[in-house]
């Protein structure tokens, strides 16, 4: 496997560049650790400060202009395709292009450098934000997602909608994205990723002159009780087959922990009601399930959770298969022969992810917020034990923490 | 000159040397049509979740291998698709075996296995309307073809499902295996095509023709007006246009037209309908696969309707009446051309390719593709938006209101 190489920059930019030739496309993502939960901050001395929810995602929205033009535009220019997300934790602004790769990077590291935020253009751009968060309350798993989120949390901002709310964003000022970009984009919470064709030493070239930013700001880790918040929640949007989710609250984790943790949550997931678990055997022979759930994990500061996402008519019974296959679990272990395949599986489900730049890329986006260069995710794949799942099963998955949230 | 007869099933080798996985995708090739659209797509349900338990564990001992039985919809053509996706470390022989298993006709079709797919396709047709982009991009496709095969929907219609009982599905997938051409696309090693010849043996016989698709013959009708209502936050616009895409040229100088009206950020619609009017956070433009239509789609206002319609509109007649830039014509045609060449990029865009080119029976190469794009000049983007005709307005939601006079509404 073609190694990685990590490091830092003398201004503290974290990078993680993959050099391969044969991927057709380049890619170059800058990550910025900051996202839609980071609302409250604070100084050393006590000082506070917070941001409307949404102020992440508004950011993300306006950096693109800037003061000579449209960055957007200029990517096109150069031949390349750009775009950017915000999610909880993170904001990320990417592009991929067959050539002028060292142009492109130049001008990602530089228009992410300069904001360019003037009243008339923020006033204008939140017409289109309170259009995307309406387009969003047309989309059941979002509305089901954030459902479950109410239900699991009480305080913890991840229970809130990434865009923000109507209410949210109508408050927001070219001023409020001044303050939020000068906190928020600091050098030392980017990292670079570059995945593709390319010159290690052209990037570092460019990389080091990435100006250091720093704050005395930090954002504020909420004290969210281990309970949760009610254990159902439902919705009506007359929708002609429920769609629900099953969530579990968990403890949160620390950073150095997360690598290993998502990957042993993978195993966890995929023995208690992956395709070919009894789980699912069960309900798919009782009709309760047509297909298997779609399975994830999250974690971040403060908060850690797991979804369990499915359609059908009777969600009451899938939960309740389900809780009671986990009591089982919990009580009589996980199959070694079950183990054994699941770790095949998951082998292959990391390798089948490299055939291009961009699974390449945005799988390291998400290994660089663990600060681990993606090489490391095989090797602890490969080093998990079935008793270290039978522990997490039994010490981290409690039944009473278990929500389900519906659409109907 | 005379033709080698070609064999039923027909093996198409794709180098996919660079890759970490073997792909296998067999297309059995039906014809898109109302009668049997809904047995098609009951069978793929019937062949994914025939020994579902053994068969996902099986695929989980290969590492993982991730394979499929669906449908795909390219123009008139109704795709049954089995599909897999192994890493190369595993023998392509098992692969192999894995798809013979797959397409076994034997021990299936049960009354109790027939019925039980029949209520799950039944909840799956029924529970499209929830995902309200899709329904209203589907609704516009059926209005905008309407009376030809491509309005078909390649999913199936539920209250067909009634009258198929295990005998006539039965029978209706010995018909495919016997009648039907079959096309497999493995990328991977050239050096393994040996290993693929055996799965020729279940598609005995020579290879027949295609029959005539449909004429479009809604060229020259008057455009129609339709709107729908359903409880939903946002409005979803849609505009469908018959478009011509006969040869090579004129496609590319459709996709080039599209990428200028609604590709990206950087598009008429993109700058005029929401960066400069405010009116939607989604908008863009889109041709169907191996069918001669074209879309526009915003989520929208209801109440804004109307202006955004008229926006969406004036951006097509831009693109007809003036000339489109060199500098602009660049542009889309650089981000056409990445996205074309990045098919060679993964091995399912590589088969998606030159599966569409198979099934038009005028298979081009990726290189002369790209090479058309090209040479595709500004005068050709305006012929091809001049030919691009506006068919059907269609507006999904829960205000939708009539348009105009002698509009519909439903």
């Amino acid at each position: 496997m073609t190694e990685w190489k990590t490091g830092q920059t003398k201004n503290g930019l974290s990078y993680f560049l993959l050099s391969q030739k044969n991927l057709g496309k380049t890619m170059a993502a800058l990550v910025v650790k900051r996202g839609a939960n980071h609302l409250l901050w604070r100084k050393a001395d006590g000082a506070t400060m917070t941001f409307p929810q949404g102020t992440a995602h508004f950011i993300e929205h306006k950096l693109f202009q800037q003061e000579w033009g449209d960055a957007f535009t200029k990517f096109a220019q150069n031949g390349a395709s750009a775009n950017a997300f915000t999610d909880a934790e993170k904001t990320v602004y990417y592009f991929s292009c067959r050539k002028a790769f060292g142009e492109n990077l130049h001008l990602l590291l530089d228009f992410v450098q300069k904001p360019y935020f003037i009243e008339e253009d923020t006033e204008r751009e939140k017409e289109i934000i309170v259009s995307e968060i309406t387009m969003y309350q047309d989309d059941p798993q979002w509305l089901v997602y954030y459902l479950l989120l109410e239900a699991m949390y009480a305080v913890h901002p991840v229970r809130e909608q990434i865009a923000g709310t109507e209410e949210s964003i109508r408050k927001i000022t070219a001023d409020i994205l001044q303050k939020a970009y000068d906190v928020y984009y600091t050098t030392e919470n980017m990292a670079l990723v570059c995945v593709g064709d390319f010159s290690v030493r052209e990037v570092l070239r460019l990389a080091e002159q990435f100006e250091r930013r720093e704050t005395d700001w930090q954002p504020v880790v909420h004290n969210e009780p281990a309970d949760i918040v009610e254990k159902y929640r439902e919705e009506r949007k007359n929708l002609s087959c429920p769609l629900f989710q099953i969530g579990f609250k968990l403890p949160p984790i620390s950073k150095k922990e997360r690598l290993r943790q998502r990957i042993l949550w993978g195993f966890v997931l995929e023995l208690l009601a992956g395709e070919s678990s009894p789980f699912f055997r069960r309900a798919y022979e009782a009709e309760l399930l047509d297909e298997p759930l779609g399975a994830a994990f999250f974690c971040g500061e403060g908060y850690a959770f797991t979804v369990l996402s499915g359609t059908g008519e009777q969600p009451d019974e899938v939960a309740e298969l389900l809780a009671e296959q986990c009591r089982w679990m919990q009580k009589n272990g996980i199959s070694e022969k079950a183990f054994l395949r699941i770790r095949k599986k998951m082998i292959g489900r990391f390798l089948r992810r490299m055939n291009t730049a961009e699974e390449l890329c945005m799988g390291q986006i998400e290994w660089a917020m663990a600060e681990a260069p993606a090489e490391e995710v095989l090797h602890t794949i490969k080093s998990i034990r079935g008793e270290e799942v039978e522990k997490l099963l039994q010490n981290a998955l409690r039944v009473d923490t278990m929500v389900l949230a519906l659409i109907r | 000159m005379g033709m080698a007869v070609r064999p039923r099933c027909r093996i198409f080798v794709l180098d996919g040397q660079k890759y970490k996985t073997n792909v296998f995708a067999l297309f059995l090739d039906v014809p898109l049509r109302r009668k049997t659209a809904t047995k098609t797509a009951l069978l793929a349900e019937v062949l994914k979740r025939r020994n579902l338990h053994s068969v996902t564990q099986k695929a989980e001992e290969l590492f993982g291998a991730v394979w499929d039985v669906n449908i795909v919809k390219k123009g008139e053509h109704q795709l049954l698709v089995f599909s897999l996706e192994m890493l190369k470390a595993v023998d392509v022989a098992e692969g192999v075996d894995f798809l013979r298993e797959l397409l076994k006709a034997e021990n299936i079709f049960s009354t109790e296995t027939v019925e039980r797919q029949k209520r799950i396709l039944k909840r799956q047709l029924e529970s499209r309307k929830d995902d309200k982009k899709a329904f209203a991009n589907r609704r516009a496709m059926e209005e905008t073809a309407k009376g030809t095969n491509f309005a078909v929907c390649a999913d199936g219609y539920a209250e067909d499902l009634a009258e198929i009982d295990e005998k006539s599905l039965y029978a209706y997938f010995i018909e495919i295996l016997e009648q039907t051409n079959a096309y497999l696309f493995f990328c991977g090693e050239r050096t393994e095509k040996g290993k693929l010849l055996s799965l020729r043996k279940v598609f005995s016989g020579k290879y027949t023709s295609k029959t005539e698709p449909t004429e479009d013959g809604c060229g020259k009708r008057k455009p129609q007006f339709l709107s729908e209502r359903d409880c939903m936050e946002q409005a979803r616009l849609v505009l469908g246009f018959s478009a011509d895409t006969d040869t090579a040229g004129r496609r590319a100088a459709l996709l080039l037209c599209s990428q200028i009206l609604g590709g990206d950020g950087n598009s008429l619609l993109f700058q005029q309908v929401r960066e400069e009017s405010g009116l939607c956070y989604d908008v863009r433009s889109a041709i169907s696969p191996l069918a001669p239509y074209f879309f526009m789609q915003a989520g929208i206002k209801a109440e804004d309707a109307k202006r955004a319609g008229k926006e969406m509109l004036q951006c097509l007649k831009k693109l007809q009446e003036q000339p489109v830039s060199k500098e602009r014509l660049k542009q889309a045609k650089q981000a056409v051309l990445q996205e074309y060449a990045a098919i060679a990029d993964t091995p399912w865009a590589m088969v998606d390719f030159f599966a569409e080119q198979v099934l038009q029976d005028r298979p081009l190469s990726l290189d002369t593709f790209l090479r058309t794009i090209r040479r595709t000049d500004t005068e050709d983007v305006i012929r091809a938006a001049k030919r691009i005709r506006l068919q059907t307005v269609y507006l999904l939601g829960e205000q939708a209101k009539i348009w105009e006079k002698g509009e519909r509404q439903r």
